[in-house]
């Protein structure tokens, strides 16, 4: 499990064919507490045992429009990858940004490049 | 019959109404037809798919055994269109025998290109079924579902 958070990691291709489609790869250091815990010994009941504390937001601007958004539970993975497409339809930045439950704010941003 | 009278937490209770909220629907989806937009379909038959379902149905990609459920990889994909006019608007990942049901809802643009989500969830130890919820902007929601084993609980 991550004790550290780092700032998100964004990969895209260097360039792009115009109007084609490529995939963004980001991975972003956050720990992921559930907040669970075993209610009975037959670990049949959770309750609540300690707080939750996950990604609560990912949010894919492409230039100045949001594009994507994934909004996620608790059940997310510690350190998650995520994989997703964008069409290149413009030489501009996409810019995703992360918002946890506790409301703290990450960011990164990569150019799109088209190929000449 | 479970009596949850008396003894119906918050918690409990908006587990039942999540589930409920699923459920029922495809229930109906299954019994009453496919006619209304409200409803989830599932394929009528899963090895001879028409047209419509081949695009809607999502394609998911999840290992049948999952060593670590801390970390359970997951991929949608679909071959649906991404037009203005007709698109995927969101794909939802969820698993009813957790106790965190809902993994994740992403929502997409015509300006995704593609319906392709790559990700890793949460997984309860033993054994489980992970839905996968497509809704296109015109032919409503449809679902797809994998089985798995999950050695070491992750949740």
């Amino acid at each position: 499990m991550a004790e550290k958070i780092k700032p998100p990691r964004m990969r895209l291709p260097r360039k792009v064919e115009q109007d084609g489609v490529f995939k963004v790869k980001v991975r972003f250091d956050h720990p992921s507490f559930t907040g669970l815990g075993m209610a009975d010994p037959d670990g049949e009941q959770f309750n609540r045992a300690t707080p939750s504390r996950f990604i609560r937001n990912m949010l894919v601007y492409y230039g100045d429009d949001l594009v994507s958004r994934f909004r996620m539970s608790s059940a997310i993975a510690d350190d998650p990858l995520f994989t997703f497409k964008l069409k290149a339809v413009k030489e501009a930045p996409v810019r995703i940004v992360f918002v946890d439950n506790e409301g703290d704010r990450w960011e990164s941003s990569a150019d799109v490049k088209f190929k000449t | 019959m479970m009596n949850i009278e008396g003894n119906l937490s918050r918690r409990r209770f908006l587990r039942y109404a999540m589930v409920g909220g699923v459920a029922v629907p495809m229930y109906a989806s299954t019994v009453l037809g496919n006619d209304a937009r409200a409803t989830i379909r599932l394929p009528a038959d899963p090895d001879a798919l028409t047209d419509l379902e081949r695009l809607h149905i999502p394609k998911v990609t999840l290992p049948p055994v999952v060593e670590d459920g801390a970390q359970a990889p997951v991929v949608v994909e679909m071959d649906h269109p991404m037009e203005d006019d007709h698109y995927i608007k969101s794909v939802q990942i969820l698993n009813f025998d957790d106790p965190i049901v809902i993994k994740g809802k992403f929502y997409f643009t015509p300006v995704n290109g593609e319906v392709y989500l790559g990700t890793q969830i949460r997984l309860n130890g033993g054994e489980g079924r992970v839905w996968v919820i497509a809704e296109c902007n015109q032919h409503g929601r449809w679902a797809a579902s994998r089985d798995v084993k999950v050695a070491a609980g992750g949740c």
